[in-house]
């Protein structure tokens, strides 16, 4: 089976966590472009930041960090101020029971598994994720913005004509932070398939 | 001779060049009719909430045809996109017996209707706000779009197959654009799906 075009991105302050996880970190190489740990949580943070435009990230993410004065809530909410689309699954050995999952779901986890989850059941849920993200409309737009040169990103895209201006790069910041004018954009899209289908401009066989 | 008066937001600081365009475009069609009509335009730096009702009312004991390139709200067409010139409360009567073609946001919502009640023959705009490019090579689409109603007037069709015939051109961008730029193709889509008419969907060039 061909690697998935993405990279994984673990953050947890589990040292060794490769070490003591062979056959899960075995199985993602096989199934993924390739992983990267980082124990530190805002080097963690930076890197999805910095590389956002490069290439699909899935993040696996632990609650505690027992020695930090922040957690897995505080990393979650951090990249959720500057994108919704990046898939996030919680991997955490903290009991579910004793867990608040409300800022979770506000903040679009995609799933949560347990430390003791078996590779598969991890690697499931990552190709999950991995998929989900291949058929979302918003990604497919941040994909399609990102191809555009720097320059093209900061001209005015759209001039409305109640004086309203917006760049490539403005349009890709609404839709990464899920805000109204972004979920328009994706709404755009979805209208407008629609209408190519229903003027038979395009069918949905390849 | 039809009296015609063509207003136009030229010096708008963001979509200024863009209506120059439109004007330009509109005046090649309406000029390449000859002895058809009379044109009066209103552009640049001209106060128009001064002109715009005193030329208006200057034409409007019998029919003529209004044009406007300019920004709008629901109840108003704007100078520069802050000051109204036709408003649903002032000088909306001076467009009595005028076919008004407006490409302005949103003034098709309720300006339209209200211009159609006090005797406007007919009204073609847009019902939300519409969206253009300079950029990103799709300009020029734009433009054939906003002025493609003026065209199919001009040729005599029909109100209501003027509209349809702007949709069609619609169409044709949102064809042309959907593989190379999508996002581009659905602003098409959004300008052809706030297209509304009010008032007499049979008037033709013929009826003026």
């Amino acid at each position: 089976m061909d690697k998935l075009n993405a990279i994984i991105v673990i953050i947890d302050d589990e040292k060794n966590i490769e070490k003591s996880n062979i056959a899960l970190f075995t199985e993602l190489k096989i199934n993924f472009e390739s992983v990267i740990v980082f124990m530190n949580q805002q080097e963690g943070i930076n890197y999805i930041k910095n590389n956002i435009d490069k290439q699909r990230m899935l993040v696996l993410l632990d609650l505690g960090f027992p020695s930090e004065p922040t957690n897995g809530h505080d990393i979650l909410n951090s990249i959720r101020v500057f994108s919704f689309l990046v898939p996030v699954l919680i991997w955490s050995g903290i009991d579910e029971d004793d867990e608040t999952f409300a800022d979770l779901i506000n903040n679009k986890a995609f799933a949560f598994l347990n430390k003791n989850a078996s590779s598969d059941e991890i690697i499931s849920k990552l190709t999950e994720a991995y998929e989900y993200a291949d058929n979302d409309i918003s990604i497919a737009l941040e994909d399609w913005i990102s191809t555009h040169s720097d320059e093209d990103k900061n001209k005015p895209y759209i001039l409305s004509l109640n004086g309203k201006e917006l760049t490539l790069n403005e349009i890709l910041k609404e839709i990464r932070i899920q805000s109204d004018i972004g979920k328009s954009f994706s709404k755009k899209l979805s209208k407008l398939t629609i209408d190519l289908l229903t003027r038979n401009k395009e069918n949905l066989d390849d | 001779m039809i009296n015609s008066l063509l207003v136009c937001d030229t010096s708008d600081t963001h979509i200024g060049s863009f209506l120059e365009k439109c004007k330009i475009q509109t005046l090649e069609i309406l000029n390449s009719v000859k002895n058809i009509f009379q044109i009066d335009e209103i552009s640049g730096k001209i106060v128009f909430d001064i002109i715009v009702p005193l030329k208006a009312k200057s034409y409007n004991n019998s029919s003529f045809l209004f044009i406007s390139y300019t920004h709008g709200s629901k109840t108003e067409l704007l100078q520069n996109g802050i000051t109204p010139f036709i408003s649903d409360k002032i000088e909306t009567a001076c467009l009595k017996n005028s076919f008004s073609y407006c490409f302005a946001c949103k003034a098709g919502s309720i300006l339209g209707k209200t211009i159609c009640n006090i005797g406007a023959l007919s009204f073609i705009g847009y019902n939300k706000a519409i969206n253009i490019q300079k950029y990103f090579g799709a300009e020029d689409y734009f433009i054939d779009c906003a002025v493609s109603g003026i065209k199919a007037f001009i040729e005599g069709k029909t109100t209501e197959d003027v509209l349809k015939y702007i949709k069609e051109k619609y169409n044709e961008s949102i064809d042309e654009f959907y593989q190379k730029d999508m996002l581009t193709s659905s602003l098409f889509m959004d300008n052809r799906d706030a297209l509304v008419l009010h008032g007499n969907k049979k008037l033709t060039i013929n009826d003026f």
